[in-house]
Order: C-alpha cells, then sequence, then structure tokens
C-alpha cells in the first residue's frame, strides 16, 4: 500500500511539473484560432472572451490535484498532466495566419482527421487544442446555455425565488 | 495513551453527530469522545472555491476526505472524515414505509423489523427537526405524518414543474423529494440559493455533520479525535463488557491510542462496523465481537434501480436544480394478495445529447454547423426516470475480511459482497417488466419515447451487516442497537438495518440513531 502511494505521490509531482510548460500560446493568436473553431454567431467580443478563459483555464490548471473518488465504483484517482502542453506546436502548425477562411476552417478539420478525433471529449484531454476548446466551449455553462439558447447559468447561485420561471432566452 | 469518557463514539458520520448531540441534551455533563479516522473537514470558508475548482477542473471538492489503503472491495464510497458520507450527501430525506418493517407478517418475506410503525415515525420526526427537512405531505394516507415537514418543500424549477405535470398525467401522483436543504434560515445555517452544487453545499443550506461536530465541539459537549484509526474493541478479563477501544493516531502510527468508555458505539457505517467487530476477534469472541451467532457482517442490504431517459414534447431545461427532483410513493405500497413488486419512483431534469464534432456522413463540424446540428436533433425535452425497487439479502451477502489486502497496520481489509435472496431471484423478471410498464405508462403522454434504460449494477444506499431483531441467533443487536453478546456496546445507524427499503435511507439510519440515544443516555 505505501508502495503505491509512494508512485501516486510522484507520478502527480511529475505531471504537476509537466503543468509548467502550459503557458506558450500566444494570446492574439489563440483568439484567431477560436474564431475558426468557436460558432461566428457568438460574435468577436464573446468568441475573444472565451479564448481568454480558455488560456486562463488551462494557465490555472493543477496536474496531480485529486480527484473525488466518486460513488458507486469508486477509486482514487489525479486530475491528469496539462492538456495544454502541445497545443502551441498544434497552433504553429495550423498556421492559420496566411489562410482566407474557408482555408481555415479546412486546415483545422484536416488537423482533427489527421488526429483521429471523432468527437468533442468530455473534458480537454490534449489530443488536439482544436477539439479541447470545443470541449471547453461546450463544458462550460455559457456552452450550454447557447445550444439551449437560455440563460440556465448552472455556475451561478441562482436563488430559490425565480425557481419556477422559464429561463430567459438569450439575446 | 489513554483516554477516559462516559461514552466513546467510534466513527463520526451522521449517525454519530446526531447521537452525541442527543446525548448531551438527554445527559447533560456526559462526557462523550469521539473518535474518527478521517480528517475533519471544517474550512466551510473555503467551499465556494472548492466548487468552483470542482465546476471547471473536476478537483475533489473534499480534498483529503479518503485515507490511502484503507478501503473496502465493493464499497460504494471511499469517503472516511468527520460528517462521512453525509459530506457529500444529496440531502434526499424519503422516510420508509410500514411495509418495509412488516415484510413477513404481510408478504411472507424475509423478516420482519422489531419494532412498530408508530415508534418508527416518531423519531422520523424528530431526524426531520435536527436535520431541517423541507418537504410537502404525501397524498397517501398510509404516509400520514404526526408532525409537519419543519420548512416548505424546496420550489420545483420550470423544468420540475413541467415534469410534474408529465408525470402526473400517467395518474401517478408526484410531488417534491423532502430534502434536508434550507427554505429558509434554520439552525444557524442560511437558505438554499439554488448552487446546484449540493455534494459541495457552498452555503450550508444542506445539512452535513461537521456543523454539528463544530457546534458540540465549541460547546465543549464532545471531544474529537480525528485521523484516529480505532482498530479493534477488547473486552473486560471478566466480562464480556467492551474494556477499551485501541487504535493509531495517523500521526503517531506506531504508538497504540486507547479509549476507555463505560459505553461504547460503533457508528462507522455500513461498512466499518462489522469490519471492526470482526477485526476485534479475540480468544473468547473467536468470530469477532458481537458475533456469537455469527450474524456480524451478514444480510449486507441495498436496493436496487433501474432508470430510463424519456424523451418528451415540452420545454425542459438541465442544471436547473439538478440535485432535486420528483417522487411518487404510489409504488411503496403493494396488495399481499398481488405479486410483490415495491419501489419508489423519482423523476429528475435530464440534459440532452452532447454536441457532435462529426455529422452522420462522418463530415467534420466547426463553428455554428455544431450548434446547428445540435438543435436540428435536440428540440425535445428529456427526463430521467429512476425506480428503486425493494430486494433482501440473502444470508451471504456478506462483508469478510480479506486476508489478501491489508492496510498500514496489517489490519485485512473488508470485501462485501452483495447477494439476494431467493425470492429476489424468483421475482426479478416480474419485477422489471412490472417497471418497464410504468416507464411505458409514463412515455405514453406529451408524445414520449424511452431513449434508454439501464440497471444499476450495484446495490445503492447500502445498509447492514449488524442487523437487529429479537432472536440472538438471527441478528447482532436489538432494536436499540446493543449488541446480544455485550452490554455495553451499541451499534447505530445503516449497519442495524434489516433490509434498505426502497428509498434513500439516511432519514432512517439517523431516525434509528435517535431511538437508540435514550436507551444510551440510560446505560
Amino acid at each position: 500500500m505505501e508502495r503505491r502511494g509512494f508512485f501516486k505521490r510522484t507520478f502527480s509531482a511529475l505531471l504537476a511539473l509537466v503543468g509548467v510548460k502550459a503557458q506558450e500560446v500566444r494570446l492574439e493568436e489563440f483568439r484567431e484560432f477560436a474564431g475558426v473553431v468557436l460558432p461566428a454567431s457568438l460574435g468577436q467580443a464573446r468568441t475573444d472572451k472565451i479564448a481568454d478563459d480558455f488560456v486562463r483555464w488551462f494557465r490555472d490548471y493543477r496536474a496531480g490535484a485529486e480527484v473525488s473518488s466518486g460513488y458507486g465504483f469508486p477509486r482514487t484517482q489525479v486530475i491528469g498532466p496539462n492538456p495544454s502542453t502541445h497545443y502551441a506546436e498544434q497552433l504553429v502548425q495550423l498556421d492559420l495566419a496566411k489562410l482566407d477562411p474557408p482555408a481555415k476552417r479546412a486546415a483545422v478539420a484536416k488537423a482533427l482527421e489527421a488526429a483521429k478525433i471523432d468527437r468533442i471529449p468530455q473534458r480537454p484531454n490534449g489530443k488536439h487544442v482544436a477539439a479541447d476548446l470545443l470541449a471547453y466551449f461546450y463544458g462550460s455553462a455559457d456552452g450550454e446555455d447557447y445550444l439551449y439558447g437560455v440563460a440556465i447559468k448552472r455556475d451561478d447561485c441562482r436563488g430559490l425565488a425565480d425557481s419556477g420561471k422559464r429561463p430567459a432566452r438569450l439575446t | 495513551m489513554v483516554h477516559e469518557s462516559d461514552v466513546c463514539i467510534i466513527g463520526a458520520g451522521i449517525s454519530a453527530a446526531m447521537l452525541a448531540q442527543k446525548l448531551s441534551e438527554l445527559r447533560p455533563g456526559v462526557s462523550i469522545t469521539i473518535v474518527e479516522a478521517g480528517r475533519s473537514v471544517f474550512d466551510f470558508e473555503n467551499r465556494f472555491q472548492y466548487r468552483e475548482r470542482m465546476e471547471k477542473y473536476g478537483e475533489n471538492p473534499w480534498p483529503g476526505d479518503f485515507i490511502e489503503g484503507q478501503a473496502a472491495a465493493g464499497g460504494i464510497s471511499r469517503t472516511m472524515a468527520v460528517g462521512g458520507q453525509a459530506l457529500h450527501w444529496g440531502g434526499t430525506c424519503n422516510r420508509f414505509s410500514e411495509e418495509d418493517l412488516r415484510l413477513k407478517s404481510m408478504y411472507g418475506l424475509y423478516v420482519d423489523w422489531p419494532l412498530e410503525w408508530a415508534e418508527l415515525e416518531k423519531f422520523y420526526c424528530e431526524a426531520e427537526r435536527r436535520l431541517g427537512v423541507s418537504g410537502e405531505p404525501s397524498p397517501f394516507p398510509g404516509d400520514k405524518r404526526s408532525e409537519s415537514y419543519p420548512m416548505k418543500p424546496i420550489p420545483l424549477t420550470w423544468s420540475l414543474d413541467r415534469l410534474k405535470e408529465w408525470g402526473n398525467k400517467s395518474g401517478i401522483p408526484f410531488q417534491a423529494t423532502p430534502q434536508a436543504k434550507n427554505t429558509v434560515a434554520y439552525d444557524g445555517r442560511a437558505a438554499c440559493i439554488r448552487c446546484g452544487t449540493c455534494d459541495i453545499c457552498p452555503t450550508g443550506a444542506r445539512y452535513s455533520p461537521d456543523f454539528t461536530f463544530k457546534r458540540l465541539i465549541a460547546e465543549k459537549k464532545i471531544t474529537l479525535h480525528d485521523r484516529t484509526l480505532i482498530r479493534r474493541l477488547m473486552l473486560d478479563d471478566s466480562k464480556s463488557t467492551v474494556l477499551s477501544a485501541q487504535g493509531v493516531q495517523a500521526a503517531r502510527p506506531t504508538e497504540t491510542v486507547e479509549y476507555r468508555a463505560k459505553v461504547f458505539v460503533v457508528a462507522s457505517g455500513y461498512t466499518w462496523s462489522s469490519h471492526l467487530l470482526l477485526n476485534s476477534a479475540c480468544s473468547r469472541f473467536p468470530n469477532g465481537l458481537a458475533n456469537r451467532a455469527g450474524q456480524v457482517g451478514k444480510y449486507m442490504n441495498g436496493h436496487a434501480f433501474i432508470q430510463a431517459f424519456i424523451e418528451l414534447d415540452d420545454e425542459i431545461y438541465p442544471n436547473m436544480n439538478p440535485q432535486y427532483g420528483l417522487i411518487s410513493r404510489q409504488y411503496f405500497r403493494c396488495s399481499p394478495s398481488d405479486p410483490y413488486v415495491r419501489h419508489d419512483l423519482r423523476i429528475w431534469e435530464a440534459g440532452r445529447e452532447a454536441p457532435r464534432l462529426k455529422d452522420a456522413n462522418g463530415r467534420i463540424l466547426l463553428g455554428d454547423e455544431i450548434v446547428q446540428d445540435w438543435r436540428s436533433r435536440n428540440k425535445r425535452g428529456v427526463a430521467r426516470v429512476r425506480a428503486y425497487y425493494d430486494v433482501h439479502p440473502s444470508e451471504n451477502s456478506e462483508l469478510t475480511l480479506d486476508p489478501s489486502v491489508k492496510n498500514k497496520y496489517g489490519d485485512p481489509m473488508p470485501k462485501i459482497t452483495h447477494r439476494r435472496d431467493a425470492a429476489c431471484e424468483a421475482r426479478y423478471a416480474a419485477t422489471k417488466r412490472h417497471i418497464g410498464n410504468i416507464f411505458e405508462r409514463m412515455s405514453r403522454n406529451d408524445n414520449g419515447k424511452i431513449l434508454r434504460t439501464n440497471e444499476g449494477n450495484y446495490l445503492d444506499h447500502p445498509a447492514g451487516g449488524c442487523r437487529m431483531g429479537t432472536d440472538p441467533a438471527a441478528s447482532v443487536c436489538d432494536n436499540f442497537g446493543r449488541t446480544h453478546d455485550h452490554e455495553n456496546l451499541f451499534v447505530v445507524g445503516a449497519p442495524t438495518l434489516p433490509t434498505a427499503g426502497c428509498t434513500n435511507g439516511t432519514l432512517t439510519f439517523v431516525a434509528l440513531t435517535l431511538r437508540s440515544a435514550g436507551e444510551i443516555a440510560r446505560a
């Protein structure tokens, strides 16, 4: 048992070290990329904000942090490596700056195909920055509200008084 | 090191909290020591931060709430901390029904509980007062209450309101599920503000035992020793009473710490209570304490469940209050002349399908295409419907010590294997058919369509292992939790239940514990 605990702690520490590399993405470049991946209907300002939020998300990521052991079939586990390790390199490979909009879209689609990604992961997993940005957005409260077209605001503490009201439509 | 007190409670979950609180009221000045293997998670001020990290990253909102190497195979939770599993619980406070207590006399099945419904009902009321339960009365006469709920029910969300209307169209009356969550400020805790993350309630509106422990400590009514694992109970040399509890503190793993008391109460949940008794085997009780009849660890129970996701023509949104739902108690009762099937019926709001990256032709979707594709496929609402149904354990539904898996002190760890009795196995197909028919019936309304069904592959809300009874040859303790073999040793809460009923058990664990408190105070 003690040996297993030692390996787990060591693994966690290594994961934390890997996380240090996750800060090489340039914000302007990332915003441009987000404009290709996310819905244009969000508008530039919201797209930029989501891009910024995602960058902050992976910068604040704590590889090796404890995950709840769960219910039903519990097991101890930790947060995996920071998914952003290869984002900068993947963005360079996409080289979107020189391309027109259809070519940008085609480049991202090609990269996803090349990475053999068939679905949006539940959480960013580091396979490709495009899939991870989609996972981040559609896994967020904002993404959920955008799909449903209403303000559910699941991350907010919303009070009981308006509980029975239909969530407001997003404009 | 030796610590002495009047009462030593082993385990610091919800049963221990309620017991200590009531004992300190019944016997002012009584010295109570509570010993818990896990740590105290008393940093309430950090809960918003923990909640945020959980939502953003999936981090454990209760960091350090388990002990490495101290786990049960077949257990449903690893939580081991002051507060126990009720740190995380959803707060659902359903009562059982009289039928649960009269299985043998009404249906010729399994056993009757060794107490009357009217007696238990009084303690349900007390449990609801102490926990702070919000709820509305059931429409069924058999669910008659002797006291109102302490608080009005949590308002239904838009989605639950729609789903209640939908459910009721089947002729099955649904109501709000009672919750240990404040709808107004109650007992020093705030009212719910619908954060939707009840497993880490950042406001304290949902009851958790840490509040009780902190108060009792501040009032100097208890002494709490956390991070102290009790490994064995030791008998008096000349009598069959328990003399002491011996354990080890995490900070001093090589030293034995000893607790002496007039009365010992094992309040260690459905796993660790049986485990401690079995692990306390000695020359006079070679099979473990309280186990002369070989009943410790037997009749481990829980209830099975089947659920369906049903699509319907209504505007249902997920996550409006995801840990709140509806219940129907219509099937808590079953005529003795009909084939036996008893279950609750629950409805929760559910989300629709996740967005996809490729369309049906395998073409990558990006930008607005993803949203358009999702909206084209998800125009209707979705309900999650679940039935927890009553199953009864066989004697060899058991917790045993596994000598091949040991903790760092060399103690064998528990292994739980649930097995149902022959009558349950025989009626399984009919039960499944019955519940499936109800799902079908519900789906006939609002153009419903069952998307998928699945069965739980574990027994939920588990209990048992030290079941109560009148016959010492077939039970571990009496209906107060006093063990048949040791006059000053009690077991309280989940382990004492002969069966787990067909709905959440926590309120029943607490009610039984509160009833035991009177007897323990007299002891």
